[in-house]
């Protein structure tokens, strides 16, 4: 799968996803999805989703929950309403949005404010000069392979949303689960610093879509996990008057 | 190599943990064939696992047996690149209920054991295997594995070799109790390392699909 290059006018993103290798295994599609747009004001909506493993239409679900979600910030919904906007696009019923169960993290970028939600695993980085931290922790959970969905009864209760203040924020990171043994420190729960710094000077610099996407399909990424891995790198750009 | 390969650092995480207690009957009834079937099914396990790249760093072996000599930690938790089973030999009589117990003491230290290290883990399993019935008070040991299954904190099976008191199984364990087909233990615990590599992979919102037991298994 391949990335993309989205320039707003303060904040600049690139982002891709790579298909596993227990789906590869399998022939079966990757089912992260990934969506980046500028916003009308000179910010960026970012949002990532990960179908689970057991639904029967997972890449579908991930791909109208990151549509959704974006397209209702892009008309000035509220994060809250946009998950709400994503859940509906799941299915009109609990049965249809079972078969599309995925998770999803957004974030709106703003000049002021930068607004994070999730529901699900999967986790938002924010990086303040040196230093990083993990957005939304997610919820205390006995077993790694246990998560609540967009989809779930009791996805309200999961539901996290954070407002940050912009102004000390240099970037920010946003990710499925597939990653997690690699960015996080889990024991501390906190982000990888020799992870995410070099990503960020290099997104920060001259990123190309094929780059990023090339590096989490690469067999060193795949020595690690056999999950579908995604991520979307936000970062400083010069803001146009 | 891309600037991307070379400077990117991973993070050091130990592997998830997915811990697998085989309690295991040694009483006199499984002497002769059924403790040498059972011997060359321990080996296939320990085979079967070996051959997954992260299983073998994943699943966490420990056996319970019980029998002569009361309940014995034959191998205490080790992951299973390292596992290398004992030989059991079999006597005496069937101490169950305080073995189920022993099973869910060690599930309930490792776990702890983990979370005090930073290692993320699936739900243990403890697997009976068994041809007879308990000789010592079950009851206690059977209320304590379904507050555990209630609470998802393990997933308990149990398989009855030919001669096993199926119906005293069905008390103790939530899930219904499987019958071994003659002395197919290795048939049986490839299914268990088969079962155990797939959920020691398994992603968030997986239905774990666990292998048939029909090579194994009276239907």
């Amino acid at each position: 799968m391949g990335g993309r290059l989205t320039l707003s006018s303060c904040w600049r993103a690139v982002s891709a996803s790579a298909t596993g290798s227990s789906h590869r295994a399998r022939d079966e599609p990757g089912q992260d999805a990934v969506l980046v747009r500028a916003l009308p004001d000179g910010g960026l909506v970012v949002a990532v989703a990960d179908g689970a493993g057991s639904a029967p239409l997972a890449a579908e679900g991930s791909a109208l929950a990151v549509a959704a979600a974006v397209a209702s910030v892009e008309i000035g919904l509220a994060l809250p309403d946009a998950f709400a906007v994503a859940r509906d696009a799941l299915g009109d019923d609990d049965e249809a949005r079972a078969v599309r169960a995925t998770t999803l993290l957004v974030a709106v970028m703003g000049d002021g404010a930068i607004e994070v939600g999730q529901v699900g695993d999967g986790f938002v980085v924010v990086q303040r000069g040196e230093h990083l931290d993990v957005a939304v922790p997610a919820p205390e959970r006995e077993y790694i392979n246990e998560t609540t969905f967009l989809s779930s009864a009791g996805w309200e209760d999961e539901l996290r949303f954070d407002t940050l203040d912009a102004s000390d924020v240099d970037a920010v990171a946003l990710s499925t689960d597939g990653l997690q043994l690699v960015a996080l420190d889990l024991a501390a729960g906190t982000p990888h610093p020799g992870f995410f710094a070099p990503l960020f000077s290099w997104a920060a610099e001259d990123p190309t879509d094929a780059e990023l996407a090339a590096f989490l399909a690469s067999e060193r990424v795949a020595e690690r996990t056999d999950d579908d891995v995604t991520l979307a790198l936000v970062v400083r750009a010069p803001c146009s008057t | 190599m891309t600037q991307l390969d070379l400077s990117v650092e991973f993070a050091t995480n130990p592997e998830p943990r997915c811990a697998c207690v085989l309690l295991l009957d040694v009483s006199g009834s499984m002497s002769g064939r059924p403790i040498d079937a059972l011997n060359e099914g321990l080996k296939a396990f320990a085979t079967d696992l070996s051959t997954d790249s992260l299983a073998r760093q994943r699943v966490e072996v420990a056996i319970v047996t019980f029998g002569g000599d009361g309940v014995t930690v034959e191998q205490d938790f080790v992951t299973a690149s390292g596992f290398e089973p004992r030989r059991l030999s079999a006597g005496g009589g069937t101490p169950m209920g305080a073995a189920i117990e022993k099973a869910i003491d060690m599930v309930d230290t490792r776990k702890q054991a983990y979370r005090e290290n930073g290692i993320v883990y699936y739900r243990p399993w403890v697997f009976l295997l068994t041809d007879g019935e308990p000789t010592d008070d079950w009851k206690q040991a059977a209320a304590r594995v379904r507050t555990a299954e209630e609470a998802n904190g393990l997933a308990f099976f149990a398989v009855g070799v030919d001669g096993a008191n199926i119906d005293v199984l069905s008390k103790i364990a939530t899930r219904t109790p499987l019958k071994l087909d003659g002395l197919k233990f290795v048939e049986l615990f490839v299914w268990l390392s088969r079962s155990q590599r797939a959920v020691s992979t398994s992603k968030p919102g997986d239905q774990t699909a666990l292998p048939t037991v029909d090579g194994w298994a009276v239907v």
